[in-house]
């Protein structure tokens, strides 16, 4: 699992590369975890190359949305394959988080 | 020798065998001078003292295979280090003990007040001496100590080196000045490393100890966990249920339970709580007490229908129930099914968990429920109500429900990152609805384990497999 972060003027995205478990889990939770994260406008995960996400993995994401909401932070998903798709939506996540299909629909969000 | 004694004895005179002996005598004490040099030893001391080296030497060993304790190791090593090379006083500094287990060593002491070996090991620290092994022989002459009032002029330092980690400093003193030979330090060396061997023998001991004791735990832990797993099915002769359930590790996060209400209904709950372990089988026990006690009949309801909660109602109380006890990145998903004999349906509402597979015998189809609603512990506060809903359903004899966790679906088999998934789930169910309970659970695990051969299982895996059957509800009384 990679984690790359390429921030812009308001927007932060991040790519994640590979299989998102719990021993990778960390990687991206050191990422989101960053308090200077909170000064973007928009936090977008680019989920393109994400080819498995667990429970661990979705554990990290549910454990900053509070404070992601609090601090007005958006945070989109895009590029989502179907297979990990279905995680988010079996939990019923895809009604609480914001997942488009592509970049162009992040960037408007 | 005896040769040339004899050659003496039978050549020359008395007087020059005498001699010769004498001379031969001498040659053998400058060789004895010369091999235990210095100080000069007569060969029954040298003797004497390589004994009580070896002795020492085997006391040691000796702790080591009646595993003792650590600090009497160190008390051997300081007497045998004293008694070797007959020192005055001694003391052995011991390093803060670096694992949790044991408490740690104070400092021993042979004939010395721990006063004196403070003010030395100061003045020690304060002089820059060399901190490994070293000995000096005019302590009184060096720098700083001119003024010392002790009536030690011979100090030997030695250090015990293990591996990693120095395990304390020893010091022997001696009265005499320049007592203290280098030869003294590789004996003594020969006992520190021996008595580090020791300690270090121990604490592997100590820690093969402590592994077995979490592994009985975990035992037990697991013990107690089977307990919670319902292994009376419930039986009627309206439904056939058939159980399967394999944890990934000792102790599981998967969770079902059953309950039997008034008036010819049943609650049957399943849940999977996120991570594995220790951790998640708490959680899976809080779950299932959350359970038996929000399933109690409320004696303030207005009408039969009310006196238990609907599903919706259950999980937005489990969640207020679990947002104090859940670690935040940690979420429960669970399904929670009523069913209803004399209505001949049932009520569920799914909180994140996996899809129920379902096979309608009068349409003979199967397919899984797609209803919505968010896993437990995910919106810690009241908004949690909006996100889960309630699903009606009426049932008719000869249906099958399929529950399970995602250790099922997500199983990997093939070239491993293939997992088993709904879809194969759901051709099995068709291929084998008509059979029993116990026959259909069978048909799906056969299949699940030809698919995952090779592979360890890496999540834990619950399923449930319920037939409603046709028999006739006895009229009630």
């Amino acid at each position: 699992m990679k984690v790359t972060a390429q921030p812009s003027a308001d927007t932060l995205t991040l790519l994640l590369d590979g299989e998102l478990d719990a021993s990778s889990a960390i990687v991206l939770d050191t990422e989101l975890a960053k308090p200077d994260i909170l000064n973007f406008h928009k936090v977008l995960i680019d989920c393109a190359k994400l080819s498995y996400i667990s429970s661990a993995g979705l554990g990290v994401f549910i454990s900053h949305l509070q404070r992601f909401q609090d601090a007005n932070v958006k945070l989109v998903f895009f590029n989502m394959q179907e297979k990990v798709f279905n995680v988010f939506e079996i939990l019923g996540l895809d009604a609480l988080m914001t997942i488009v299909p592509s970049a162009t629909e992040a960037e408007a969000a | 020798m005896v040769n040339l004694l004899g050659l003496g004895g039978a050549g020359a005179p008395q007087w020059i065998t005498w001699l010769m002996l004498a001379a031969d005598l001498g040659v053998l004490g400058l060789l004895a001078a010369l091999l235990f040099r210095p100080p000069a030893v007569s060969i029954e001391k040298a003797t004497s003292l390589r004994r009580t080296e070896i002795q020492s030497l085997q006391h040691l060993v000796q702790i080591i295979q009646r595993g003792q304790t650590s600090g009497e190791v160190y008390r051997i090593l300081l007497e045998s280090a004293v008694q070797t090379v007959q020192a005055d006083a001694a003391w052995l500094d011991l390093a803060p003990d670096h694992t949790e287990a044991e408490t740690p060593n104070a400092t021993q002491y042979v004939n010395l007040a721990p006063g004196q070996a403070d003010e030395l090991r100061k003045l020690l620290n304060l002089h820059n001496l060399p901190e490994g092994e070293f000995i000096t022989n005019d302590l009184n002459l060096r720098a700083g100590f001119e003024g010392l009032p002790q009536k030690f002029r011979s100090l030997l330092q030695l250090p015990l080196r293990g591996m990693h980690f120095t395990y304390g400093m020893l010091h022997l003193l001696k009265v005499e000045p320049h007592t203290f030979v280098t030869e003294d330090l590789s004996v003594l060396q020969t006992f520190t490393s021996q008595a580090v061997l020791s300690i270090e023998n121990l604490e592997l001991v100590r820690t093969s100890l402590a592994n077995q004791r979490t592994q009985e735990e975990l035992k037990i832990a697991s013990q107690v966990q089977d307990s919670l797993i319902p292994k009376n099915l419930p039986t009627d002769n309206w439904f056939d249920i058939s159980s399967h359930s394999l944890a990934a590790k000792e102790v599981g996060g998967d969770f079902y339970d059953f309950l039997h209400l008034p008036g010819r209904r049943l609650a049957v709950i399943i849940g999977d709580v996120s991570g594995k372990g220790v951790t998640a089988a708490f959680h899976m026990a809080q779950m299932k007490g959350i359970f038996h006690s929000l399933m109690q009949e409320n004696p303030l309801a207005k009408n039969e229908r009310d006196k238990f909660p609907v599903p919706s109602k259950f999980m937005a109380q489990a969640n207020t129930a679990l947002i104090h006890c859940l670690e935040k990145s940690s979420f429960i998903t669970s399904s929670l099914y009523i069913i209803d004999y004399e209505q001949g349906g049932f009520v569920f509402a799914r909180a994140g968990h996996c899809h129920t597979l379902y096979y309608h015998a009068l349409r003979e189809e199967v397919f899984y429920f797609e209803s919505q609603g968010l896993g437990l512990g995910i919106i810690r506060n009241e908004s949690y109500e909006k996100h889960i809903k309630n699903q009606f359903y009426d049932y008719s004899p000869g249906d099958v429900m399929v529950i399970y966790t995602d250790g099922i679906v997500e199983a990997r088999g093939g070239t491993g990152t293939d997992e088993y998934g709904e879809d194969r789930l759901k051709l099995r169910l068709e291929e084998s609805y008509f059979q029993e309970a116990d026959d259909i659970k069978n048909f799906i695990l056969e299949d699940l384990n030809a698919f995952t051969q090779g592979f360890p299982i890496h999540d834990d895996q619950t399923l449930l497999v319920i037939k409603f059957k046709s028999a006739q509800p006895p009229p009630l009384a």
